[in-house]
């Protein structure tokens, strides 16, 4: 393509993009001079280059434009959204030109007519009449005061100029104004002829100075060429701290002479009128540009062509004048410099000077040379890394020194090319504020968007990748986060709702915060929509977390928009932003509160071409683990504190107070694994990282960390997902890298048979609600293994054996104060005779029961399933735990046992409860050790219990005429939950509908109790919490009794 | 009379000789410490370092179902292109340079095996020995066919 054309595209492509945010801050600001005139230069300046290119739609659609935007910009017409609008539309227009020309190089083919006839329907419909209407309404009103329509500019310029504080517009417009009219001769005379004159003029004969319209229009056209010139900020420099109102004075008079005579145009006064442009150094080229000036002004009053083009001739020999005199100015600076090295007063040339150097500091670079750049230094950077490797293997040389060296200068060049990689990320934010415009007014919303942190940098090909996922996400923020005004209202919150972007580096990171005020995510919604995907079932859709159910967003297929706007809703969204931004190995993770907003927070690399990565070792091969994703490494061995233990093979490994799953390395490799070494061996677990999953890699050994440079795998390797890329070391040798995506991915493959990755299957899996935590003991030591919910031990203790004593022929410790009785499990085995004893701890209310063990084996996550159930009291059954049988007791029964023979041991309410009347209880459980559990412990309360495990039989009970005083039902249930037993049973016309219902259950979250709630359970408690049920119980009997 | 002549590159591979066209040969390379890659096709030996470049080794015995290497780590290697990126052909040795006239080049015989087919464009008689032709494009254009079979 040619240069010229290039360079036009992408300083165009620019410019339309600042347009098109300030004037989205104009429309705020309606009176932000600053912002029109940039607005103003760019529009321009397009339009000027295509000109000169010969591009006549793109010059004519940006010429429009500008039109209007003069118009704002000299206060004729006032900044409305409509006017925005309509211009953004043509800078649309523009780009559509000029996508189409950077395609086709040639201007495409197309009518703009529609968007230029309302640019100039707005421009001259809007401005013409009001304008006349606006300034006869003022003569007639004000009088001396009335001005022609410029009268913002005026103020605004002056008191930029002049007035060192930024003055509101409304009330200086009028003193700056009168200052500056009683300045100028005359003007309080006849003001209607200002405007009756440039119309009049080109009737009139007489000087060029009359048929202008006199010294009022002069007055007019100078105030106008002035505020062109301070729009121009290579001229504005040269009026900073110049009395503006007497240099227009000056140059009227100056251009009075000058046109009242057919003179040339001479030197008298040229210093004193022009002295800031002379001072700031004219050539040609601007004068030019002045002169251009001056023609527009001339234009804007609707002087006649003619005398447009006579005045704008005599203006051209002034500029010839002053362009001489320019020069003849520098020279003296020079000399005056040569003089006096130091002149102490900066003056505008030097500072003009000094601009032009800063602008002349940065240059344009393609990005192709950069990325050239960016490789050779990776090249090198591997080069170094390899000559260093062999510098320390060969001790000291001579060259250990110069190497160092080399590598030091190697690190600063890699981190200066990185450097001129880095982008604020302002950048990829700067379409953002148009977006949200466009969506105000589409959606009729009112948006706040915030940008916090624009100044941080990332690399730019980081911040290429991240752009689209970013303004995605904050379109779905503005379109389904926020509400409409009246909603928000309604909901007590402001009525402009807030999108706030905050980015800031995190330790090699840099995140990104996408956060709205708005109604938050709808948990219900995406429940309902992960199970008509067929993303998760209802069972374990249960066991989630609220933010894991969140989390299903960024599935595939899920959008809870109800309906599609044009601007999202379509439901491929979140699922393509999660995969873009793990592409570029980052991660994305959501919180949100229903009702107060929700915040998206994105996690990505500072750049991709270099990272620092964890060389692992496995079946003999090693391997790279991008440092990024490695949250901590754990050494594992038999005898070490963490060890791997298995649930049915699938390895784990206990980690603080989360179990982590573990994914073999070398399995995941498919190499050969050896069972007799495997167990012995120590293991290094790299703790990975992927989005909201955390697993486990076991490898055989971890090696250093090293900056390696990501290459792409040959194409025939492409397919395997469990590589990122290959590397080379500093030793030579290449090694693969890993991607713990792909490596997540593929097991959860193996561990669930289900494709879809993610936190929520496996915790699905560990939390399924079998799992029980056991508290694995022995009580003889030849004996077998017994076990007990740990949620049922308060403590376990070891006791000095001489403490104990015997009360009532059984042994007692004193504990905490009270008396413990000991109890042992069967008579098989004697209580140690010296030295401490172990004891597990139960306890209800103030009573506390101590079981004698011999020996506390383990605390073990398994599932509890019985298998054999026991004719023996005090036991419950026998299932295998941890791949023994192990007899599961019944603590109930001990309890029972004990606290019944000693008496006393029920509450007095319980009491009163029992002295009153059996109450019968039915109780439905699916699992035979909590029925057992809770019968003992209900009937040792006074309760008569029934006892069913499962919802069927219990209706069947109620069919069979069956009465009950309340009801005791579990919610997980299999064929009928407990949710549906309570709809059953709370149906109209249903005998047992006004039987209290008690809910039991381990999911005890809030929505769970809400659902219990509305499906009439009317008590909700935790399953193992006996104190709550017993007191729920008796609750719920008085208030039925009340009833009665 | 004159004849176009070409040439070729012969390697040795289980006894056989096999012709390479010497414009398409990249590199001789020595035995190379090669990187195996796990789970990856099977003729894909591993990947090696050339000069700071990461090439892919292809195991050419097993690319045409011959007997395995003893050791790929010993093999000698030629590097050729396909689509821009390196590839190294695992082989047993390498002969010399031959400048064979195009007009005694042959197709291959009907009966030849439909794997030695694929990857050969043709063969030349030589006085002692028959010379076969081997089209790089299509001895390394097996992704596709794996991808597929997958």
């Amino acid at each position: 393509m040619d240069d010229l054309l290039n360079e036009f595209l992408t300083e165009t492509a620019e410019s339309i993009d600042v347009v098109d945010v300030e004037l989205v801050e104009l429309e705020k600001d309606p009176n932000n001079k600053s912002v029109l005139d940039n607005i103003f230069r760019l529009v321009h300046t397009i339009k000027g280059t295509c000109g000169f290119l010969g591009l006549p739609r793109l010059e004519s659609v940006a010429h429009a434009s500008e039109n209007v935007l003069g118009k704002f910009r000299d206060g004729e017409m006032e900044v409305t959204p409509d006017a925005v609008t309509l211009i953004l539309e043509s800078l649309d227009r523009i780009k559509e030109i000029l996508a189409g020309l950077e395609a086709t190089e040639e201007e495409p083919n197309g009518d703009d007519s529609d968007v230029i006839n309302r640019l100039n329907a707005m421009a001259n419909g809007e401005d013409i009449a009001p304008a006349v209407a606006d300034i006869d309404e003022k003569v007639v009103a004000e009088g001396p005061v009335a001005v022609p329509d410029p009268t913002p500019v005026e103020e605004d310029d002056i008191s930029s100029a002049i007035v060192a504080e930024p003055s509101l517009p409304g009330d200086v417009t009028l003193e700056e104004l009168e200052a500056a009219w009683a300045a100028a001769p005359g003007p309080d005379d006849e003001p209607e002829e200002e405007t009756a004159a440039p119309t009049a003029a080109d009737s009139s004969t007489g000087s060029l100075f009359d048929r202008v319209g006199g010294e009022d229009a002069l007055n007019v056209i100078v105030h106008l060429f002035h505020n062109r010139l301070l729009g121009d900020m290579s001229f504005k420099s040269a009026y900073d701290g110049v009395n503006l109102r007497d240099q227009k004075t000056r140059v009227v008079s100056y251009l009075k002479a000058l046109f009242e005579t057919e003179d040339s145009a001479h030197d008298n006064g040229l210093e004193d009128a022009f002295g800031p442009l002379i001072q700031a150094g004219v050539d040609g080229e601007r004068a030019a540009l002045v002169i251009g000036y001056f023609r527009s002004v001339m234009e804007e009053i609707n002087a006649a062509p003619l005398l447009v083009e006579e005045a704008v001739t005599r203006f051209h020999e002034l500029g010839l004048l002053i362009v001489s005199h320019s020069e003849k100015y520098a020279q003296s600076q020079v000399t005056a410099q040569k003089k006096k090295d130091t002149q102490s007063k900066p003056d505008a040339a030097a500072k003009k000077a000094s601009e032009t150097s800063v602008a002349n500091q940065s240059i344009r670079v393609s990005v192709h040379l950069l990325e050239d750049l960016m490789n050779m230094v990776s090249e090198l950077v591997l080069t170094r890394n390899q000559l260093m490797q062999i510098s320390r293997r060969s001790g000291d040389s001579e060259f250990t020194v110069p190497l160092q060296r080399l590598s030091q200068c190697t690190t600063e060049l890699q981190e200066g090319v990185m450097k001129t990689r880095m982008q604020p990320i302002g950048n990829a934010w700067a379409k953002l504020p148009r977006i949200i415009r466009d969506l105000q007014v589409d959606l009729g919303k009112k948006i706040d968007l915030q940008m916090l942190g624009a100044d941080t940098e990332l690399d730019r090909q980081v911040l290429e990748l991240i752009k689209d996922p970013l303004t995605h996400m904050v379109r779905n923020s503005a379109d389904h986060g926020l509400e409409m005004p009246e909603e928000r209202i309604a909901a007590g919150k402001p009525e402009v709702g807030v999108v706030r972007l905050n980015a800031y580096h995190e330790g090699g990171h840099i995140i990104i915060e996408i956060t709205d005020d708005g109604r938050g995510l709808n948990i219900e919604k995406i429940k309902q929509k992960a199970l008509a995907n067929e993303v998760v079932t209802e069972a374990e859709l249960a066991d989630l977390t609220d933010q894991q159910i969140q989390r299903f967003i960024f599935h595939p297929g899920f959008s809870t928009a109800e309906k599609v706007t044009s601007v999202s809703g379509r439901g491929v969204g979140m699922d393509v932003v999660r995969s873009n931004i793990e592409k570029i190995g980052g991660t994305v993770d959501l919180k949100s509160t229903e009702g107060r907003g929700s915040s998206f927070i994105i996690k990505i690399p500072l750049t991709l071409a270099i990272v620092s990565a964890l060389i692992v070792k496995s079946s003999d091969e090693r391997f790279a683990i991008p440092q990024i994703s490695v949250l901590e490494l754990v050494r594992a061995s038999k005898d070490s504190e963490y060890k791997i233990e298995h649930i049915n093979a699938t390895p784990v490994l206990r980690l603080r107070d989360r179990l982590l799953p573990l994914v073999y390395l070398r399995d995941v490799l498919g190499a050969e694994s050896d069972e007799e070494e495997d167990a012995n061996r120590e293991e290094f677990i790299v703790v990975t990282q992927v989005g909201g999953f955390t697993y486990g890699i076991v490898v055989d050994q971890v090696f250093d960390t090293e900056e390696i440079v990501v290459k792409p795998v040959a194409p025939l390797l492409r397919d395997l997902s469990i590589y990122s890329g290959n590397t080379i070391l500093g030793d030579g040798s290449v090694i693969m890298i890993l991607d713990p995506n792909g490596i997540a991915a593929e097991t959860s493959d193996v561990m669930s048979e289900n494709e879809h990755v993610s936190e929520t299957e496996l915790m699905a899996d560990t939390l399924s609600s079998n799992r029980e935590t056991l508290l694995v003991f022995r009580v003889a030591d030849d004996g077998g293994q017994h076990a007990v919910p740990l949620s049922l031990v308060a403590r376990l203790e070891e006791i000095d054996v001489e403490s104990i004593e015997t009360s009532d022929g059984r042994p007692v410790v004193q504990y905490r104060g009270k008396l413990m009785p000991l109890v042992k499990l069967n008579d098989g085995y004697d209580m140690k005779e010296s030295g401490r004893q172990p004891v597990l701890v139960f306890s209800d209310g103030d009573s506390s029961m101590g079981l004698v063990v011999n020996e506390i084996v383990d605390i073990l996550e398994d599932q509890m399933n019985i298998e054999l159930a026991s004719e023996i009291q005090g036991i419950v059954g026998t299932a295998i735990i941890g791949g023994k049988a192990t007899e599961i007791i019944d603590v109930a029964h001990y309890m029972a046992e004990v606290f019944g023979g000693l008496g006393g041991f029920q509450s007095a309410e319980n009491e009163a409860a029992l002295a009153k009347k059996k109450s019968n209880v039915l109780l439905i459980d699916d699992s035979a050790f909590f029925l057992n559990m809770l019968k003992p412990l209900l009937s040792a309360a006074g309760y008569r219990v029934t006892a069913v495990d499962n919802a069927q039989e219990a209706l069947s009970l109620r069919d069979q005429g069956y009465d009950f005083d309340v009801i005791v039902s579990d919610i997980e249930m299999p064929e009928m939950d407990g949710f549906a037993f309570a709809e059953a049973v709370k149906q109209q016309d249903n005998r047992w509908a006004d039987v209290p219902l008690v809910a039991l259950s381990s999911r005890t979250n809030t929505q769970d109790f809400d659902r219990g709630g509305q499906v009439g359970f009317n008590d909700y408690v935790a399953k193992l919490d006996k104190d709550m049920l017993l007191s729920a119980l008796d609750e719920m009997l008085a208030e039925s009794e009340d009833a009665a | 009379m004159t004849t176009v002549n070409r040439q070729f590159v012969t390697i040795r591979l289980a006894g056989q000789l096999l012709g390479i066209p010497v414009l398409e040969v990249h590199d001789v390379l020595s035995p190379h410490n090669i990187t195996a890659i796990p789970r990856s096709p099977k003729a894909v030996a591993g990947v090696l370092n050339l000069r700071g470049k990461i090439v892919t080794a292809i195991d050419l015995r097993e690319r045409l179902s011959l007997t395995a290497f003893e050791d790929v780590d010993r093999c000698m290697s030629v590097v050729v292109e396909h689509q821009g990126e390196p590839y190294s052909l695992l082989i047993d040795s390498v002969g010399e340079v031959l400048a064979l006239p195009e007009d005694r080049f042959e197709r291959n015989p009907v009966t030849l095996d439909a794997r030695w087919q694929e990857v050969s464009s043709g063969i030349y008689r030589l006085e002692d020995q028959l010379l076969v032709i081997l089209d790089v494009e299509r001895l390394l254009d097996f992704g596709l066919e794996q991808a597929t079979a997958a």
